[in-house]
Formats: structure tokens, sequence, C-alpha cells
């Protein structure tokens, strides 16, 4: 039984393991911390009963241009896939940027070859590609730079999401 | 014509061209122009040989240049050729902070402020190494000061709030952010929402802190309209109506909660509080529960789950609290789909379930009557259509988890039977790998995860699930190798570069335990003492922020992190490398001899490494010193106190620190600590390692006790009277 919440602080460590974990692109805590004293509303964890991190979700502001949110990384350990946890971890981002930044869009970055990512953000949360950024990624792949509108957020706390 | 080096050029006040050379000096270096600012200063001590103003400007060029050793020289010369020279001073306090000394940074940054005390970078650099420090009460004072100077800059009030609430003046700090709403400055355009929002949500912590609640949840309400942050401001109405007893309030809020996150299990146990379903210390994962309050909940739930019919956490609840007929019902229910859409993760999902005799009979029954269905006719029960092949495939693999969880050695037969049946689904040979892991077949779990690898070489899981195998198989070659797949290479030579760059700290408490089994004491001693510079490095990251935060205005975020620092050597995994690190210090202790024993698997294991020429020699010396340098400590009960009393203040529920730390203060011959150790490490039972611990007391304080200041031995000696 996984409970989806906001990150805390004291998650930090834990979310930087399981993205050790779980992806090749990494940060130091210091990066980590960053977000959580720059954008404390917008990250969220899943954690499972024994208090494991199981994925997360760590996201910011943009302020260049028109405020919108990024999503800097995302990931569910490949033991716990296929439950919904990462299409939850981004539907609570995605509430957050809205509701305490008024972000009026959110992008991020997905690998081309990463069908799962695409299934999730294209086909389950209505992203668009916007472009392509070739060898965005070290190992010189290219990524799809997606943009989502959150024009559709309700600014109801208690809406259904 | 030379001009000589005196007490006039060290101390000199420039003037004309080399007033002005020295303030090109200034503007090259905040440019980052480095080799220009070094150039030009060097032209000023030509004139002015030894000139301490520009020494110190040269020393804080070269400390940005990354030449930490010669700007640290310089600053201190610069210091010496002139004592009354306040950039001197704080220059010396620059390059100490950057090097992480706080507390000699501190100390020149104080000379400095004494020597110049209306001057605002050296106020807010002494300041923020004091907040580093956590030495509050100067650090008020001084944020008092700041704010009287320049009482425009909101950041000044804040952090003087700040420093009030940490130093525990509630009320003050309340004052000073209500002042400063009073100026209207956070009404300006500039303010955003979301940084007003922060502030007063910040202002209501303390409020809260005092104990007020009525007055923090009044206050609240009142700027509701001003607070962005819905999901924190509605979290503590519901915690601050739980704490005022207006638990009917308390329950309308997280009902409203859970529409926006039915998954937040926080939610579901502050519901069930707040109708007092539940009390105390209570856990919604253990089903442990009267039956007429188990059957509350099961109805409560059936009406959420018909709610939010997409919240797994609905059904689990649920399911946790069913007994009987109904909860193998409702199981069917929930595996039926899993299996037909071939989830992997449905074991993991109900784990939680396991819990009691009862409990595990009924899912087996469950599992018994699904498979033999399938067996029968290829059907669920209340099914019309045939499953597809993949239904029994993983109900067989769901049946080998249950058994390995059981311990039960039908595991292999199952998991067995799925890879027979489908070899090409990668976690069933990580589940067997799991399964011969929990036999103690440490080689053979290595060899399956590393077939798991291979059939997905793009999934880093996999890549550290199978590091992690071969290290407990203590394959630390070979981890290394696969660990390097996805560590950036930053040096051709040095792959293993990015696990510290990257502060991978599980990989280094592995690896020295990989070590440790190999009796390879200094390898794992150098691995483990990485995991304390990680953790040290948390602590000097925060230092940016204490700007940083001011600037954007996160003071409630930043308070937490403060916080969360404070207590940073309990998170994680310092605690696990702490214990291994006092262990082993303790060895060297007792054996000094320790060192000198013969590494010979070491040097079989060796790969020859890719260097440049000439280098190949040295390199290799240098990398077997660090153990070897490690083992020959003089002081290490030195090193095991520094470790040990972190892992008393932090980790004071363990056993295992007390029983540490009784190992390090008898050696120490420090008796009353010896005795409070025992005396904690009692607390959790009286078995035979206490046992001989109290004999090993008693005759180790025997022959001391003459020697001991008398109120002392006797509260020693009736302390120990108690375990006759």
């Amino acid at each position: 039984m996984v409970s989806i919440r906001r990150a805390t602080v004291d998650d930090l460590l834990a979310m930087q393991e399981t993205n050790l974990n779980c992806l090749p692109e990494n940060y130091q805590m210091k990066y980590y911390m960053f977000h959580s004293i720059s954008w404390s509303q917008l990250s969220f964890v899943a954690q499972d009963h024994k208090g494991r991190i199981v994925g997360y979700v760590l996201a910011k502001m943009e302020e260049d241009g028109e405020p919108h949110g990024h999503i800097t990384s995302l990931a569910v350990m490949r033991s716990h896939r296929k439950l919904g946890i990462a299409t939850k971890l981004m539907l609570q981002s995605q509430k957050a940027m809205k509701e305490t930044f008024n972000a009026s869009y959110v992008s991020l970055h997905v690998r081309e070859s990463n069908r799962a990512a695409l299934t999730l953000y294209r086909d389950r949360l209505s992203y668009k590609i916007e472009e392509v950024e070739h060898e965005y990624y070290a190992d010189g792949e290219d990524a799809y730079a997606m943009q989502k509108d959150l024009s559709e957020i309700s600014s109801d706390p208690f809406d259904v999401l | 014509m030379v001009v000589q080096e005196t007490l006039q050029t060290r101390t000199a006040t420039l003037a004309g061209k080399s007033k002005n050379k020295f303030r090109n000096v200034f503007k090259s270096y905040q440019s980052k122009l480095h080799k220009k600012a070094v150039k030009i200063a060097n032209e000023i001590l030509v004139e002015y040989p030894g000139h301490a103003d520009t020494l110190a400007m040269k020393a804080l060029t070269y400390n940005s240049m990354g030449k930490t050793e010669e700007s640290l020289k310089l600053s201190k010369i610069a210091v010496k050729n002139n004592f009354s020279s306040f950039v001197a001073w704080h220059v010396l306090g620059i390059v100490y902070r950057s090097q992480s000394n706080y507390h000699e940074s501190a100390r020149c940054f104080h000379v400095a402020y004494t020597l110049e005390p209306e001057d605002l970078v050296i106020m807010t650099d002494l300041a923020n190494i004091q907040l580093q420090l956590r030495d509050f009460n100067e650090y008020t004072k001084l944020r008092n000061k700041i704010l009287q100077s320049k009482q425009s800059n909101q950041g000044n009030w804040l952090t003087f709030a700040m420093a009030a609430h940490l130093s525990g003046n509630y009320n003050k700090a309340i004052k000073i952010l209500d002042s400063l709403e009073n100026t209207g400055a956070l009404d300006s355009d500039k303010v955003k929402d979301y940084e007003k929002s922060d502030i007063i949500m910040y202002k209501h912590q303390i409020i809260e802190e005092t104990g007020d609640y009525q007055a923090a949840f009044d206050g609240l309400q009142s700027r509701q309209e001003e607070i962005v942050d819905k999901l924190t401001l509605y979290l503590k109405y519901a915690d601050l109506h739980m704490k005022l007893g207006r638990f009917d309030e308390a329950e309308n809020i997280f009902r409203s909660l859970l529409n926006r996150n039915p998954e937040n299990h926080e939610l579901h146990k502050g519901l069930l509080k707040s109708m007092h379903i539940i009390e105390g210390d209570f856990s919604i994962y253990n089903p442990e529960v009267n039956p007429e309050v188990a059957q509350t909940i099961v109805d409560m739930y059936d009406a959420f789950v018909e709610k939010y019919p997409r919240s797994r956490t609905c059904k689990l609840i649920r399911l946790n609290f069913s007994t009987g007929d109904n909860f193998k019902n409702l199981l069917e229910e929930y595996l039926i789909p899993s299996f037909t859409r071939a989830v992997p993760s449905t074991f993991k999902s109900i784990n939680y379930l396991y819990k009691g005799a009862e409990k595990v009979t009924l899912i087996e029954e469950v599992l018994k009557n699904l498979e033999e269905c399938l067996n029968n006719d290829n059907k669920f029960p209340n099914e019309e259509l045939e499953e597809p092949p993949t239904s029994i495939l993983f109900l067989n693999y769901f049946l080998a988890q249950h058994y390995n969880k059981l311990g039960n050695e039908l595991a292999m037969t199952y998991i067995d039977k799925c890879i027979e049946h489908t070899p090409t689904v990668v976690e069933f040979f990580v589940t067997k790998a799991g399964i011969q892991k929990a036999l103690g077949n440490f080689e053979e779990a290595s060899d399956l995860m590393e077939t798991a690898r291979n059939m997905d070489l793009a999934d880093r899981y996999l890549n550290a699930k199978s590091t992690k195998y071969l290290l407990r198989a203590d394959r630390v070659e070979k981890a290394r190798e696969v660990m390097s797949i996805y560590t950036k290479v930053v040096r051709s030579d040095a792959p293993l570069n990015n696990i510290f760059e990257m502060q991978v700290v599980w990989y280094e408490i592995a690896e020295a335990e990989s070590y440790l089994r190999l009796g390879e004491i200094g390898k794992a001693l150098e691995k483990l003492v990485n995991v304390e510079k990680h953790f040290l490095q948390y602590i000097d990251d925060q230092f940016d922020f204490h700007g940083y935060s001011i600037r954007k205005k996160t003071i409630y975020a930043y308070y937490h992190t403060l916080r969360f620092e404070d207590e940073i050597f309990g998170k994680g995994e310092y605690v696990k490398a702490a214990e291994h690190i006092v262990r082993i210090y303790l060895n060297i202790y007792d054996d000094p001899t320790i060192k000198r024993k013969k590494r010979t698997k070491n040097n079989q294991q060796n790969k020859p490494v890719r260097r440049g020429r000439g280098n190949q020699k040295n390199n290799q010396k240098e990398k077997e010193n660090i153990p070897e340098k490690l083992l020959s400590t003089k002081k290490p009960l030195v090193h095991a106190t520094r470790h040990l009393e972190r892992l008393v203040q932090y980790a004071g529920e363990k056993l295992e620190t007390h029983l540490l730390a009784y190992q390090v203060y008898i050696r120490r011959g420090k008796f009353l600590l010896s005795l409070r150790s025992l005396n904690r490490a009692a607390e959790f039972g009286i078995n035979e390692e206490i046992q001989n611990m109290i004999q090993d007391f008693k005759s180790k304080v025997e022959g001391e006790l003459e020697e001991l200041d008398p109120t002392v031995a006797k509260i020693i000696q009736s302390e120990i009277a108690n375990y006759d």
C-alpha cells in the first residue's frame, strides 16, 4: 500500500537515493535542497508501508518568460510500476503549480526512446510535444520537450484531480 | 630602485594612482577577471611591498581561482602585516569559510566587525556564519543591528524575526513580523503573492509554537485569502482543530482533502482519529483493532471506494480491516484484474497484509482457490471469459513471492515454473534472485540478478540491484564495473569519482560491508569515512541558502530546512555507517597491529588501470595509502567518540548505540558515561551480553574506585548495586 503525499525536507535524502536507483540523471543534495526551499509545494513522494520512498516527483517553477512549472525529475522504482503512482504524483504536482504559483503551463523533457514515459505524459496526462532537443541527454540521446496547459485545473482546493 | 618592505609599506593608506589600481583590482575580481586582478595587485605591491590590503585582495582572488593553499597562506600574511586592517581580517574569514572552517571564519569576521562596525557586508558575512554555527544570541543581536542600518530591505526584517524565533523568543519574532507588515512593504507590487503567503504561514508557525493554537488558527483564517498554498493551509487547519479538540471541523477538512488526494495515508489516519474510531499511535497498516472498530472502518471505506473508484488506498484500507469471507472476496476482487493485466507489482502492493497466521491462511485459501479455478477451466471465479495465458503466469509469480515471504521452499518451485513458461520476464529473475538471497545463497542470487540486468541494460534499477547483489556476494571488482556503467566518467582512470561526487551513500556502505566480510578493514573504513564527508557537505550546503532564502523570501521552507540540518546525523544512512566506523576504531584500538596484516586478496583483484605514463606507480601508492593511513591512526578513540556522540544524540532509541557507547567510554576510562550507557542498554532487557558488560564494568571500575571523586564513586557503587 503506497501513500502519496507532499515531499518534506526530511524526504530529500531518500529521494536522492531513489533517483540514483532509477535514473542516469542525478543531482547533488544541494540541488534537492534548492527545490525544497524555493518551491516546497511542488514535489511529492510515494511511500510504502515501511516508510521507504518508492517514487517521487521533483518539480520547480521557471521564471524565464511566462511563469511555468517544470518537472525536474520523476521516477518510480521498477518494483512498484503499473500501480498508477507516476500519474498520481504528476497530478498532485500540477495542481500545486497552478494553485500556489499560478503557473499557466508545465514543461518537461523525456527521452525519445522512453515509451512508458511517453504513454504517461502524452496519453494519460495530455502533454503535447513542442519540439525535439537534439542530444539533450548526457549520453547523446534526443529529448522531446513537452508541455501541458494548466488552465483547465480549477482553483477549488478540494477538486478531484 | 627596489622599494623595501616596511611597516609603512604594509599599512599605507593608498592614494592617487595606487588607490585607482586598488579599485581596479576589486573590480576585476568582481568581474571574475582573476588574472587581471592578480596582475594589478602585483603592480601595487612593487611600490608598497607587503601591503596588507593588496595581499588580501590577491588572496581573495586566489581563493576564487581554487588555489586554496596559496590563498590561505597569503591571507594570513596580510593579517600579520596589518592587524588593524579590516579588509585583511575579512578576507581571511572568507577564505576560512570557503574551506568550511566556520569557527575560524567567525573569529576573523568578528575582528573585522570590531574594526569596522558599520560595514554591512562584514555584518552580513558574520551573521551568516553565526547562523551556520547556531550561535543564536549573537546572531539575533547582529541581525537587529543590520535591520537598523537598512530597514528598507525586507530580508533584514525576516532574518531578524527568524533570529528571535530561533533564540526561543517567539513573541519578539511575531512582533517583528507584525512591524514589517505594518510598514506596508509586503503590499507592494514587487512582492509576489506566494512570497507574502509564505511569510504569513511562517508567522503563524511561530504563533503555533507558543502553544496558542487558537490564535494561530484565527490568524490564519483571517488571512485565508492571502495564503496561496492551500494544501498546507488546510492541513494546518485540520491539525489545529485536532489540537483544539474540534474534531467535527477536523473531520470535515480531512474529508474535503481526500477529494484532492485519496492516496494520502496521513489524511485517512487523521480522519479516523478525528472521528475517534482510532486513538493514539495508530497505524492503518495494522489491522489489530477490536471487531466493532474493524467493521466501522470497512463500512466507511465501502463508501469511499464507491466515491473514489480510482483510489487504490481506499480499497486497500478496506481490505486491511476486513475479516473472514469478506476479506477473501475483496482480496479476490483485487487480485483478479491484476493477474489478467499481468501486473508484476501486485504482491508489493499488498504484502502489508501479511500480519498474523489467520490472515496468511485466508490469503493462501484465496490463492489456492484461484489456482484451482484456472487449472480446471482457465477461468477465474465468477468470470465468464477464459483467461489469457498471462493470468496463470502472474498468479504463479504472485505465489512465488507469497511463499518466499513465508520462507516456504515452494517459492522456488513456483518461480521456476514462471521462468520455464516465459523466460523473457525480467521480474521473474529479480524475484528468483531475491529468493536465493533469502536462502543465503548470495553467489547464485548474484548470478540471477546479473541475468536480469542483462535483459534490460537501459534500466538503472536493475543495474543498482545487481551492483547491490554483487557486493553482497563480495564480488567487489565486478560490482564496480557494473556500477561504472552509469556513473559519469570524469577522468578516464577514475570512473568511481562519480560515486563520491554524486553522494551514492548506499554504495559506499554496501562496498564497505563487503570489505569487512573480506577482512579488508582499511578499505572498508576508507569508504565509510566518505559517508561522513557527505553529511558534512550537507551541513555545508545550507550556507548559501542563508542569503538565498531571504532574497527569495521563502522563510517558511527555509526554517524547516534549518531544523532538518540540526538533526541531519540522525537521517539517512549516517547511523548505519557510524556504527560500522565505531566498531572498526574499537578494533584498531584493541589491536594496533591490524594495519600490518597482509592483504592478500587485495592484490589478486586489482586490474591494471590505464593511466598516463609515469603516473602509474604514484597513483597506485596514493590509492593504497588511504586505508593504511586510516588504520594507523594514533587516535582511534577520538575518531570513534566523534561518531559515537552523534549516535547517542540522534540514535538514542537503538540498543546498538548504547552497546557501542559502553565499549568506547570504558576504554577511555569514563566510568560515569560507561555506566550511563550500561543503564540505557539495560533498559532494553538484561540478556547475556548485558550481563557480561556488567561484569566487565565491575572488574574495570573495582581498582579505580579509590582514585575517583568520592561522590562519583558513591554514585557508581549504588547504581551498580541495582544489578545484583
